[in-house]
């Protein structure tokens, strides 16, 4: 995992471990494959079971990016530490046609109308983690990109009607702990629907990262502005989030944040 | 300033009269507006009124932990968070697909003549799942009820649509935007009876225990979170020492400059040309005689 990102959050006095619903939005211009390894490299370490459904990836995607930083993601998903819910692989069994009842498939709602058209994708995800439910165990829910519904003809209010019931997967116990649920937005102000379910689902937020491209062009030593906003960290009596600012570099091996203004460039 | 006087006093101190049959409470992405829901449900409820809340996104379980359960004012949950529409059983506790008067029936016609509150948190939710115009007529019906002191709504106005939101503001006799300044502050809107409208922004403290204190108009607020073109200013300024930003007058100043390129381009430019006695006006090249 990546030990800047791991002190930024320290900093921000948030811990993935302490729970609750994660915002992570992306801009056409920025990605949030950088954080999302480092919260499954962490999920890994901490031998914490996670579940991931990816949209927009492939899993070997990840498993690429893993092996560069030491981690071997296939072999943690071989042994259902993660457990991997490839959303493309899905739809293409949907579009192949190679399945002849998909009244239950997950994407059926590609190929037929659905009131209801993510209910069974939700219904997956529940049956996944059950087991870690059932044992009370600490788990990690990752989706990315959930905005990439959007492109498959979902609308917003069922893809918010979607992220609420995920969020009910992550039970509250005693001491009001919490699981975590890790969700990745697409917040492009050029696109409404996106930018709108982005906002939904911040309110739901303990926590939302927002990577942003510089808005003055490109840097060799700064890759973006990475703005984490922490909700309701002290009680509901605060009524503005506390908000950090970052910048952030990615490198081959590791993602670089520090304080505005002190990139290489500059110092 | 004496809290009584301001609106934002009355309302929470409920000497407003009448009270507001319907109370709108909107936040934004920038700003948690709960708190302030909060301290109007423990308002309520220490003043013996009865409180029905319909919770869509928090468990009653985790609002439980910041209201007020006094013996005078009893509270009870509509859980509209655990299963709205049906999709872990056939029969959910609450289905936010059914009409809120139906959701509240039961309590809401209740004999004994005691005074509700009725709560709605978060109304966009309950949209998710019902037509805009059904729930904004149920609204109206719930706080037309004999027994129903007030109807409190709590919504993200950035997440509401438009329309609703204007619909929403048209029944509510008090609105209350909660704005992302320092300190905290809030655009209210009240309805009187008599037609008259009175708007207000008024800023605030909440205290850890949900008090609201310090209530006054507001004086020179500082917006905290500024919009995002500004942000990028922001970062951008701190990474210079040369002064980047540009003062109100000069910024108004350079918006109305029209630069001569763009002054010629739009109405068009001649060049008006008076020959002298000496000037020989001819067809001829003039650089003929260069030897070039």
């Amino acid at each position: 995992m990546f030990e800047s990102v791991k002190s930024a959050l320290g900093g921000s006095g948030v811990a993935v471990e302490d729970g609750g619903l994660i915002l992570i939005s992306e801009t056409a211009t920025t990605s949030a494959s950088g954080l999302l390894t480092h919260f499954l490299a962490s999920g890994v370490t901490n031998s914490h079971p996670v579940c991931f459904l990816t949209m927009q990836h492939t899993w070997g995607h990840y498993c690429n990016i893993g092996s560069k930083l030491g981690f071997n993601l296939k072999q943690h998903s071989d042994q259902s530490t993660i457990k991997v819910i490839e959303g493309l692989k899905l739809l293409n069994e949907v579009l192949d046609g190679g399945i002849e009842d998909i009244e239950d498939h997950p994407f059926a709602f590609i190929l037929k109308t659905c009131e209801d058209p993510l209910r069974n994708l939700y219904k997956l995800i529940k049956q996944t983690v059950q087991p870690w439910r059932d044992d009370c165990k600490y788990f990690l829910i990752i989706i990315e990109n959930i905005t990439s519904l959007l492109n498959l003809g979902i609308q917003t209010k069922d893809i918010a009607i979607f992220s609420h019931y995920c969020k009910n997967l992550i039970h509250i116990g005693p001491n009001n702990a919490s699981d975590s649920l890790i969700v990745v937005t697409r917040d492009d102000e050029k696109d409404e629907d996106a930018s709108s379910l982005t906002k939904i689902i911040s309110h739901s937020a303990v926590m939302h990262m927002s990577l942003r491209g510089l808005s003055s062009g490109l840097s060799r030593e700064v890759h973006g502005d990475l703005k984490i906003t922490v909700f309701n960290g002290l009680g509901p009596h605060q009524c503005l989030p506390v908000v950090h600012y970052f910048q952030f570099k990615l490198e081959d091996k590791n993602m670089k944040l520090f304080a505005p203004g002190t990139s290489a460039n500059v110092l | 300033m004496n809290m009584s006087k301001t609106y934002l006093g009355k309302i929470f101190r409920r000497t407003e009269i009448p009270t507001p049959r319907t109370l709108l409470l909107t936040d934004s992405a920038k700003v948690c507006g709960r708190g302030l829901l909060y301290a109007l449900v423990n308002s309520h409820l220490g003043s013996s009124t009865d409180v029905l809340y319909l919770t869509t996104c928090l468990s009653p379980q985790e609002i439980r932990r910041f209201v007020k359960e006094e013996a005078s004012g009893k509270l009870e949950f509509y859980n509209g968070a655990k299963d709205p529409c049906g999709w872990d059983s056939d029969a959910p506790e609450v289905s936010l697909q059914l009409p809120l008067q139906e959701i509240l029936r039961h309590k809401t016609t209740a004999a004994g003549g005691g005074k509700v509150a009725i709560v709605v948190d978060r109304l966009e939710d309950v949209n998710y799942h019902q037509e805009s115009s059904q729930l904004v007529r149920s609204l109206h019906m719930l706080s037309a009820g004999d027994n129903v002191e007030q109807v409190i709504v709590y919504c993200g106005r950035d997440v509401v649509p438009e329309s609703m939101l204007a619909a929403l503001c048209h029944i509510a006799a008090a609105t209350v935007h909660l704005l992302p300044t320092s300190p905290c502050s809030c655009r209210l809107v009240l309805r009187k009876p008599s037609g008259k409208v009175i708007k207000a922004h008024e800023e605030f403290t909440l205290t850890p225990d949900l008090q609201v204190q310090d209530v006054q108009p507001a004086k020179s607020i500082r917006t905290q979170h500024v919009s995002e073109s500004s942000e990028t200013d922001v970062i951008l300024a701190a990474q210079t020492t040369f002064s980047l930003a540009l003062t109100e007058d000069q910024r108004i100043a350079k918006n109305s400059l029209l630069l001569p390129h763009t002054r010629v381009q739009t109405q068009g430019g001649h060049i008006h040309y008076t020959p002298d006695d000496v000037d020989d006006w001819d067809d001829d090249d003039p650089d003929d005689d260069l030897d070039i």
